[in-house]
């Protein structure tokens, strides 16, 4: 297709071979760029280290039969351990860390590789469930872009080296800086929750006592640091509880995706939506009532009760909501601070009736509602936020405020401003970078890059030879956190411990493993590793009792700090006043529109933008993959006569600098308001993440460091090919109307008081005359799964956890545009209402639906695809000819083709014949599931509800004479789910969950009453409970664009 | 004349190294008169030889009907059944699977499969009949080395009766054929 | 030279061929002597050089059919992927092609066939080459099924063999009876072409000038020598496998309709498609028949042999299954209006509205309307309108299974599905070389094989009714 989506393939190879890597061109110019002399050693070294890790793995996961004890002691074993059977998968407890909060991790290892992670049952904040985040970061391990070996700075450019060197290195530098007391050293990390990086930064500290410190995160929930300090005169961790809360009002805060919380927040939030108890059957009483003020249509938004539920308002005016929800309360005699009066109408479309709508809703729920706010908004709506909740009586019940653990650190962009500062002042010689990458994300303004030719050595700790790593004296190769050891917190401070599932591959070091190296090596009893540095920290020893319970239950018992009860800062109201004063007042208009930037709902800052699961899996609400987009609402495009046929260019300028980018029309994205996914346009990081979008970061500065307005748009006569997973095409208005016309039929909604009127919500059980005497699926096992559309976020936790556990591959941006992605399940998007300005946003996953009359079987010639006793639609992939008859007749198309052997080869080099292509390599194939066979080309695949997990199953209960026990299989999907969306089990064990569900009468399978296919997966209707006054006009649904 | 056709003793000498006589006619016509005089005459191993099937011709010569039809018949009948069975062994009997909840065995489904069996059984069966009642191939013939007989493809209409006829004497055969108004006959050699 | 029956001479070009109620017709133009008909068809293969205009053609299209089967090469070593097929269109052009051929593979047989059973004499002058395009046709339309699947070298596994896997085939698959249809009708009409072509190769070895020919042709003639006996088993054997043909004809269209029509998607699910691929099937045969008659009597000078009322008898079929066409169209709207399917209408209005409008009015137009013009003799028997109608008869049927395959598949249930179909290089180079492949087999064929069946023809010159002889006491 057109060059530029051509150039999203350029770069190093994705999943390329080492042997491979050695004679293709691109190596060869990536070898001068960064290695010139010593590639050929590079390659073999690495190579035979490679077999050696591989050896190791087997040692390490052999080694006592569960856990690994010290990763020093390693080599290959002849003779099997004790308990160890290979091939059988381990079980480990550990814990990843984004954005300094820490949740806990239960990693599916197989022979010393790590193949799955999922969260940890057991961990007070994912309680089991994970998002992509946590799912795709297995992926990350195995990047073969990952940086490979210490690099220092040479004449030309880069050249590697190693630790030692760098370490000789260092005993010249570092003494030096002894003498000097550590003068003109500063240290930049980024967030961290880990206690042992705490504790070696300060004994790095103490070391070099002149030494400065930096912190500096470009997602940073600084604002809500400000606002508690604002309200309660301390900055704290605010952390919604809203599984208590029956009436929620997020200011612009999207918290089921991209939020370091979301897990928690989602599970929390469904809690109070589900409405029938799989446990019991019984149907709830009670439903929670979501409101959402928001500057972008995010996936939280969609699960606004309907259209008035949801404000679509510019960032910059969130704040007037907020005030004015406020003045309702305190008009209704709440004790809210006293507040400047905005004075004026309500920016559109805020209408007072429904502000006062939610004012009356959050005083009939004293103490079970909270407002929440997004870290993108200023610090004045968090304190107005904290002011109400704790007006409202919420705080300890709705919301819980805990202790910031870095209290006293200066805000991240302060921090970075002044680091910057100091280093063009050149106070600063020695810059030691722990896993940040300000080259890149450090706001524009700043020109971060410039300032860091001023530093004499600049040393780099990262994942990848990023663009900070380019313009280091030093750049060193870090460890994947399952790689490591260390430790995290999680919200409320209980502590985990990362352990290792795998030796370094790279040979990378931690943060603390760095650190320790950078300490004076004075003392003889100086500890280096990352397992000794973290006993050291949390005070245990390696094999007693509570260390071992420790690595056992995935976290510490007790350490977690208990919640606050604050009370509100005498000088809050004088110092709101002064804030929401200084809020920008100019009136948004097409020339004065307003930018928002956000973190992306899949690569969140950037740092998962080498992912390919994360870059191909599409966003909940543009569905776009491998790209970024300037989200801007019809009405915008409308005026600047942006085309609706084709995506084309625009070019955004704000505060003097521009960017070209692609725009994308959203129904619901407030009128003025453009807005950006931080993350992509990373360059020369990888074969994924190079060409993937547009660097947002570039327009982004200190001052605005969330959304900034007076930035002017302009169509460019350019257009560009965004890779979209529906509607690829824009759709006449005969289809607009079709699609309108069936989404009913496809996704049944209705109101809470509906459902209480009646259950079945006027379902009628259709009765299904045939003309052959069906198959009796009465014996057995029959497995079935239950999916609840009001509890479904869209965060495609599942569908990330779907191509881990089944191999499925990544496939690229062309052949995504080709409409050929392989994901198993797609989370399908559709809007509803009246207006294109504020619609409501319906998501509905589609999996296989196992139909029992499944009109895939009958037509394969080869019988490939045939029917399980136990009611599973089964596809025999090595009896496939790919005759692709199946794929046609399936009416939810969720059969998935593999047009070319995306296993193999490159994404590159697709289009070549198989035989000039490369075999599958080892990295790549690490990461697969042995239980899963991987497919070739020309073959179908698609859903089997997991059936390697149902086959274990019925092993390990047949070994034990027994029945399968309810909720023993889980697919990957439904242990992935935060909100438990997705329930499997036996239909025909009447105490399963799922027979209970399937119960319910308002249970539908898509199409059946059309089709009667009878499926298995089954939908639960989208209810909503919008507040009784604000019930929306009867909508006709809007369709897909 | 007519006691050539009473006695047969005084029959060629060496008829025997005869394939017998081949008459070439001007028309269709005169040659099917022949024919009917011919065998009014009697004779029975004789044939005639045209560019194209002559209307009528097998009636004038009394050529039996043909057991074609019949054999095909049965060869389609058996196709049909054979291929019926085949689905049923197959997806009923030997490996039954469970396709979209149908049962195993679905006529409906499979007489598709039972028709195509039957026209082809039939198809080839009626191929290799031909060959096989023809007698051919056969690619040497005594009539080959007859220059004219070349044209029996183009315009050439022959009637010949063979040495082995009763019937036959190589003179008098040979009398009644010119008698009969054929343009030009000759002795062909075995 | 002079006919054989009456002595008058007759000028070459004077047209006897029209009904007179005095004689039936004769059905060639100019003397109506064996020998012509002989020399006339047999010189074309004897000519020591096929005329000027053949080289160019044959060297356009041995070279397209050499792209085919380059690209099916690069398709087999590299992936489906290299077509425009996605999910939902899993088929693409492939099977469009494949409809499309197996539809012109029609003619032919139905010709032979059918006009046999109801005695049109009329069919001789052009059965011989209908038949070829049968057979080529479908060579054509084999090519494509069995290239389609992701793994083609596994296709065998469509045969009901035992096997270590232990599974069979599965006898509910419309692909497995599509399989055996296109099979069957492969086999039939190649052994129905050369049994009928033997008497005309006997022909050419005995005009034989060279040892090899004389060889050839003789191997080939399988020793026929014209025998009466012979002839009546002859006779019959093509009567009974014409009977049986005739019923394939009309099984294999509907097997292959079934590929669609058994199938729940809307647009492909229609009761109405196995008469619709049969009418479309005939109907494209007899196009391709009017297209190529033309120039080939007039390349190989048979205007006496294939005449203008042969083209005008076929011009009227072929407006005959128009109008069925057409019928069949306005049908399969309205009942997608009547049925009230919301599904089933918003296709049909897809097909004529949507992306690929273009395919639907094409169809329409094309196979229903344009070949109208036929009503009139003008048009029926003029090159330059008959020829060119039959080429476009084609496009529209084209376009209709482009439309029924690609139209339908793209807009199907789940709008989030929907997708577009783009199809790529490699399919339109196929499409060409599968013409190219047709073609060149084609060329060949009227240069080595008896374009006309001789024999046929001199069967129903009137010099060959005979009037049989009165016997007495014999019974006949």
């Amino acid at each position: 297709m057109s060059s530029l989506s051509d150039q999203n393939l350029t770069g190093k190879e994705y999943w390329r071979s080492l042997e491979e890597l050695a004679d293709t061109p691109e190596f060869r110019q990536f070898v001068q760029r960064e290695f010139p002399n010593r590639a050929s050693e590079w390659l073999n070294g690495d190579r035979r280290r490679f077999l050696k890790i591989m050896g190791a793995s087997f040692a390490l996961a052999g080694l006592a039969g569960c856990r690994r004890w010290p990763a020093e002691t390693l080599a290959p074993y002849a003779h099997r351990p004790a308990n160890r059977d290979p091939g059988t998968p381990v079980y480990y407890a550990t814990g990843m860390d984004l954005g300094g909060i820490g949740q806990g991790m239960l990693v599916t290892s197989v022979d010393g590789r790590p193949i799955k992670v999922d969260g940890n049952p057991t961990h007070p904040l994912n309680g089991g469930a994970s998002d992509i985040y946590g799912q795709a970061s297995v992926l990350g391990v195995y990047d073969p872009d990952r940086s490979r070996t210490v690099m220092r700075k040479g004449k030309s450019g880069l050249e590697p080296g190693n630790w030692d060197d760098f370490s000789t290195a260092w005993r010249k530098i570092g003494g030096d800086l002894q003498k000097s007391q550590g003068q003109g050293l500063a240290f930049l990390t980024g967030a961290s929750s880990s206690p042992s990086v705490q504790d070696m930064l300060k004994r790095t500290a103490k070391a070099f006592p002149s030494a400065r410190f930096f912190e500096y995160e470009p997602i940073s929930s600084d604002n809500a640091r400000a606002g508690t300090l604002m309200a309660f005169g301390e900055p704290m961790r605010v952390v919604p509880q809203l599984a208590k809360a029956r009436v929620i009002v997020s200011l612009d805060f999207d918290f089921v995706v991209g939020d370091p919380l979301s897990v928690k927040l989602s599970r929390d939030f469904s809690a109070g939506r589900r409405l029938t108890d799989p446990a019991t059957g019984d149907a709830a009483t009670d439903m929670n009532r979501l409101y959402v003020i928001e500057s972008t249509f995010s996936a939280t938004g969609s699960l606004a009760e309907n259209a008035l539920h949801r404000i679509p308002l510019p960032a910059q005016d969130v704040v007037i909501a907020t005030v004015a929800i406020a003045a309702g309360l305190k008009k209704r005699g709440i004790n809210i601070p006293e507040l400047p009066s905005l004075g004026g109408a309500l920016p559109e479309p805020m209408r007072q009736d429904v502000i006062d709508a939610i004012v009356a809703d959050l005083l009939t729920h004293k103490g079970e509602c909270v407002v929440v706010a997004g870290s993108q908004q200023p610090a004045a709506v968090h304190a107005l936020a904290a002011a109400m909740n704790s007006a409202l009586g919420n705080t300890g019940k709705t919301v819980e405020y805990y202790k910031d653990p870095s209290a006293d650190r200066t805000a991240h962009d302060q921090s970075i401003t002044n680091l910057t500062a100091a280093m063009r002042n050149k106070e600063i010689r020695t810059l030691v970078m722990l896993d940040v990458n300000p080259a890149y994300n450090a706001p524009a303004d700043l020109d971060f890059a410039s300032a860091l030719a001023n530093v004499t050595e600049s040393i780099q700790l990262s994942n990848y030879v990023d663009e900070t790593a380019r313009l280091c004296t030093w750049h060193l190769p870090a460890a994947h956190y399952l790689e490591s050891w260390g430790d995290i917190r999680t919200f409320d401070g209980t502590i985990s411990i990362v352990q290792p599932m795998i030796e370094p591959i790279f040979g990378g070091k931690s943060v603390i493993e760095t650190l320790a190296m950078l300490l004076p090596s004075g003392s003889k009893t100086a500890v280096v590793s990352g397992y000794e540095i973290v006993q050291r920290t949390l005070g245990l020893k390696a094999g007693e009792w509570k260390w071992k319970k420790a690595l056992f239950d995935g976290y510490i018992k007790d350490t977690g700090w208990s919640a606050l009860t604050p009370t509100l800062n005498a000088s809050i109201s004088k110092d709101l006043t002064q804030a929401i004063d200084a809020r920008p007042r100019a009136a948004l208009g097409a020339g004065n529109i307003e930018i928002v930037f956000r973190p992306d709902s899949k690569i969140y800052d950037g740092r998962f933008a080498n992912n390919g699961w994360l870059q191909e899996l599409p966003d909940p609400m543009t569905r776009l993959t491998w790209d970024n987009a300037a989200v801007i609402s019809p009405k915008l495009a409308k005026t600047i006569g942006l085309s609706f046929h084709k995506t084309q260019m625009l070019a955004i300028t704000v505060g003097g600098k521009t960017l070209k980018m692609p725009a994308y029309i959203m129904p619901g994205q407030p009128e003025f308001s453009i807005s950006l996914a931080l993350g992509y346009g990373r360059e020369g990081v990888g074969s994924v993440a190079d060409g993937a979008g547009f660097n947002v970061y570039s327009l982004r500065s200190v001052a605005a460091m969330n959304f900034q307005t007076g930035a002017a748009v302009k169509v460019t006569a350019e257009s560009y090919e965004l890779a979209n997973t529906q509607d690829h095409f824009a759709i006449s208005t005969l289809s607009q109307e079709a699609v309108a016309a069936r989404i009913p039929d496809l996704i049944h909604q209705a109101t809470f008081a509906e459902f209480q009127k009646d259950p079945s919500l006027g379902h009628k059980k259709a009765k299904a005359v045939s003309l052959w005497e069906m198959h009796r699926y009465d014996t057995g096992y029959q497995w079935a799964m239950a999916v609840d559309l009001t509890t479904c976020t869209s965060c495609s936790a599942c569908v990330v956890a779907c191509q881990a556990e089944n191999n499925i591959p990544i496939v690229g941006k062309q052949q995504v545009m080709n409409g050929r992605e392989m994901q198993w399940i797609r989370i399908d998007r559709y809007f509803r209402g009246p207006n294109a300005d504020s619609p409501e946003a319906v998501h509905e996953p589609i999996l296989c639906m196992q139909c029992e009359n499944a009109p895939c079987e009958a037509v394969c010639p080869v019988g490939a695809t045939s029917h399980s006793a136990d009611g599973l639609n089964m596809m025999t992939y090595n009896r496939c000819i790919g005759t692709r008859y199946c794929a046609n007749n399936c009416p939810y198309k969720v059969r998935r083709f593999n047009f070319f052997d995306y296993n193999s080869g490159t994404l590159k080099d697709l289009y070549k014949p198989n035989i000039l292509r490369s075999n599958m390599n080892d990295l790549a194939a690490m990461q697969k599931n042995p239980q899963v066979s991987i497919r070739m080309r020309g073959v179908i695949e698609k859903c089997t509800y997991c059936v390697q997990r149902i086959d274990d199953a019925r092993v390990t209960a047949e070994r034990q004479n027994r029945r399968i026990r309810d909720g023993e299989i889980t697919p990957a999907c439904a242990q992935a789910c935060p909100t438990q969306a997705l329930i499997f089990g036996d239909m025909r064990d009447k105490a399963s969950r799922v027979a209970k569900l399937f119960k319910q009468p308002r249970m539908y399978g898509i199409l059946n009453d059309e089709l009667n296919t009878r499926p298995r997966t089954r939908f639960m209707p989208k209810i909503s409970n919008p507040n009784p006054s604000l019930v929306a006009v009867e909508t006709s649904p809007l369709g897909t664009q | 004349m007519t006691t050539i056709y009473t006695n047969p003793s005084s029959a060629h000498p060496d008829k025997a190294k005869l394939f017998g006589v081949l008459a070439e006619f001007a028309s269709p016509q005169a040659l099917v008169d022949a024919a009917a005089d011919i065998r009014k005459a009697g004779y029975r191993r004789w044939d005639c030889y045209t560019p194209f099937p002559i209307h009528g011709l097998d009636r004038v010569m009394a050529i039996p009907k043909s057991i074609l039809p019949m054999v095909v018949g049965g060869a389609a009948a058996s196709g049909a059944l054979g291929a019926l069975a085949l689905a049923w062994f197959c997806n009923a009997y030997d490996y039954p699977m469970i396709f979209s909840g149908k049962p195993y065995w679905g006529l409906p489904a499979h007489t598709v499969v039972g028709f195509m069996a039957l026209i082809l059984s039939g198809v080839v069966t009626a191929f290799m009949c031909v060959w096989v009642f023809c007698g051919l191939p056969r690619f040497h013939h005594p009539l080959f080395e007859m220059p004219q007989f070349r044209r029996v493809t183009d315009d050439g209409f022959f009637l010949a009766i063979e040495a082995t006829d009763p019937c036959f004497s190589p003179v008098n055969t040979a009398e009644l054929l010119k008698g009969l108004g054929a343009v030009d006959v000759e002795l062909v050699k075995d | 030279m002079t006919l054989a029956v009456n002595e008058v001479s007759v000028p070459v070009d004077f047209d006897n061929t029209g009904e007179t109620d005095m004689k039936p017709p004769v059905l060639m133009t100019g003397e109506a002597s064996y020998k012509r008909v002989t020399s006339l068809v047999s010189r074309i293969i004897e000519a020591p050089r096929a005329p000027a205009i053949w080289y160019p053609c044959f060297f356009l299209s041995a070279s397209l059919a050499g792209l085919l089967f380059a690209l099916i090469g690069y398709e087999v070593f590299t992936g489906v992927g290299v077509w425009g097929n996605n999910s939902p269109q899993g088929w693409g052009f492939p099977i469009v092609n494949f409809v499309f051929w197996v539809g012109i593979a029609h003619a032919g047989t139905l010709i032979s066939a059918i006009l046999l059973l109801f005695r049109q004499k009329w069919r001789t002058g052009i059965n011989r080459f209908a038949e070829a395009t049968t057979v080529f046709a479908v060579i054509c339309a084999g090519v494509f099924p069995a290239i389609h699947v992701g793994r083609p070298w596994l296709a065998y596994w469509l045969a009901p063999y035992p096997n270590i896997m232990g599974d069979w085939p599965n006898f509910y698959s419309p692909l497995l009876w599509d399989a055996i249809a296109v099979g069957t009708y492969t086999t039939v009409s190649v052994l129905f072409w050369y049994l009928g072509m033997v008497p005309d190769l006997a022909t050419l070895r005995d005009r034989a000038t060279t040892r090899l020919r004389h060889t050839v042709f003789g191997i080939l003639a399988m020793g026929w020598r014209g025998s009466a006996k012979h002839w009546k088993i002859y006779d019959r054997a093509l009567l009974v496998i014409a009977g049986l043909a005739t019923c394939l004809v009309l099984g294999v269209s509907s097997t292959v309709s079934t590929d669609f029509a058994v199938s729940l998607i809307p647009g492909w699910h229609e009761t109405i498609f196995p008469p619709l691929f049969t009418v479309g099937a005939i109907f494209s045969g007899f196009a391709t028949i009017m297209f190529l008659a033309y120039p080939v009597r007039a390349i190989f000078g048979l205007k006496s042999l294939i005449t203008d009322r042969h083209l005008d008898n076929i011009a009227k079929i072929t407006l005959f299954f128009a109008s069925i066409m057409l019928y069949i169209y306005l049908i399969e709207f309205f009942i997608a209006y009547y049925s009230g399917n919301p599904y089933e209408r918003y296709v049909y209005m897809n097909w004529m509205f949507g992306p690929y409008w273009w395919a639907g009015w094409a169809m329409l137009f094309f196979n229903g309307v344009l070949p109208q013009v036929l009503w009139f003799k003008y048009a029926r028997t003029k090159w330059w309108i008959a020829a060119p109608i039959g080429l476009f008869c084609l496009t529209g049927m084209w376009c209709e299974r482009f439309t029924i395959i690609i139209g339908s598949m793209t807009h199907d249930f789940l709008p989030s599905a929907w997708h577009h179909f783009v199809p790529t290089w490699v399919d339109y180079g196929m499409l060409a070389g599968s013409f190219g492949l047709f073609f060149t087999l084609f060329l060949l064929f009227c240069r080595f094989v008896p374009v006309v069946a001789m024999y046929e023809v001199k069967s129903i010159l009137p010099q060959s009714h005979v009037h049989l002889p009165k016997m007495a006491g014999v019974k006949i």
